[in-house]
């Protein structure tokens, strides 16, 4: 344990040496270079404030392209689309009878081809299925006599 | 955001006598670690506006551009080692034998030996940073220094038992 302790004691003698003793610069050298470094052009600052600027710049250029790819077209285009909702809404009553005339002609046909038996209802089913529809359907209605050689199972 | 518009040369003084003492360690007192320290300087003013707080203090960052300058030196020429008498330097007061032999002692270190003892003991690094400086890790930088340490105590007493007997590098 003593021995440790004065190996410690020697180590510790031996850097408080060498931190004493360490070479130290002429008082000339010092100041020149002290002068030297003070005259020298002080750090601008410059690099920081310049990638910042680069950092604004580009994220306003893209929240520009962003927001005028959708927010404001979409904006834009919205009272256009309200101002012909308005004006269609406006001149619907002016011009709905050649408008209205289509639909009634296509019941009137529908009607024709299905036969008086049908009611008026509007399902849209009506339109797709229509039974009775050839000689294997057992809703077929026979419009002659012998039209189907074999009757319905 | 402060710490990256830090001036690393705002206070000179203490930095030049940290980088001498260094470069002082590495090849030895004199015109020599003169002009590598003022070499420093000049690159340290150049190069100012790149310095990182983030990376290091600064003294570890000048460290590294005198490591850089010595290297260059180094590769200009090339020091031989040769034998030296200091006893003709007998007539001097205790202090001077004193950094003499110490001197002495550290230049007859190897190369690594002698690095570890100057960034410790010449520019005054912690263990942390030189482990930053050199690329090892703080542990290993410890253990390093201490055997540093025991060797240079080895050759201290060697220079004092026998006829004081030291290797300078001398320049071609």
């Amino acid at each position: 344990m003593i021995k440790r302790f004065g190996r410690k004691t020697r180590e510790t003698e031996l850097e408080a040496l060498l931190r004493s003793a360490r070479p130290r610069p002429s008082r000339e050298l010092t100041d020149m270079l002290t002068t030297y470094v003070a005259r020298a052009p002080a750090r601008s600052g410059r690099g920081f404030p310049a990638r910042l600027a680069v950092a604004v710049v580009l994220s306003a250029a893209m929240l520009s392209a962003v927001s005028a790819l959708v927010g404001v077209g979409y904006a834009a285009s919205a009272p256009k689309a309200a101002v012909a909702a308005v004006v269609a809404a406006v001149t619907a009553p002016v011009s709905s009878a050649p408008a209205a005339a289509p639909a009634p002609a296509v019941t009137a046909s529908s009607q024709s081809q299905e036969g008086n038996e049908e009611d008026d209802d509007d399902e849209p089913a009506k339109d797709q299925y229509k039974p009775g529809k050839g000689c294997g359907d057992k809703n077929h209605v026979h419009a002659k006599e012998n039209e189907c050689k074999k009757g319905p199972k | 955001m402060p710490a990256l518009k830090r001036d690393p040369l705002a206070d000179p003084a203490p930095l030049i006598r940290r980088v001498y003492a260094y470069v002082a360690y590495r090849i030895g007192d004199g015109p020599d670690a003169e002009d590598v320290t003022s070499e420093v300087f000049e690159r340290a003013v150049r190069y100012r506006a790149s310095y990182s707080a983030g990376k290091g203090d600064p003294a570890s960052w000048l460290i590294g551009i005198a490591r850089r300058c010595i290297a260059d030196l180094y590769a200009g020429r090339q020091p031989q080692p040769q034998l030296e008498d200091v006893a003709g330097d007998v007539d001097v007061e205790g202090e001077t034998v004193t950094r003499l032999t110490l001197a002495g002692a550290v230049e007859g270190l190897d190369e690594r030996d002698r690095e570890l003892i100057a960034l410790r003991f010449g520019a005054d690094l912690t263990a942390r940073q030189i482990g930053h400086v050199v690329g090892m890790r703080t542990n290993a930088v410890e253990v390093a220094l201490h055997r540093a340490l025991a060797r240079l105590r080895a050759e201290l007493s060697d220079s004092s038992g026998t006829a004081s007997l030291v290797l300078r590098p001398v320049r071609i």
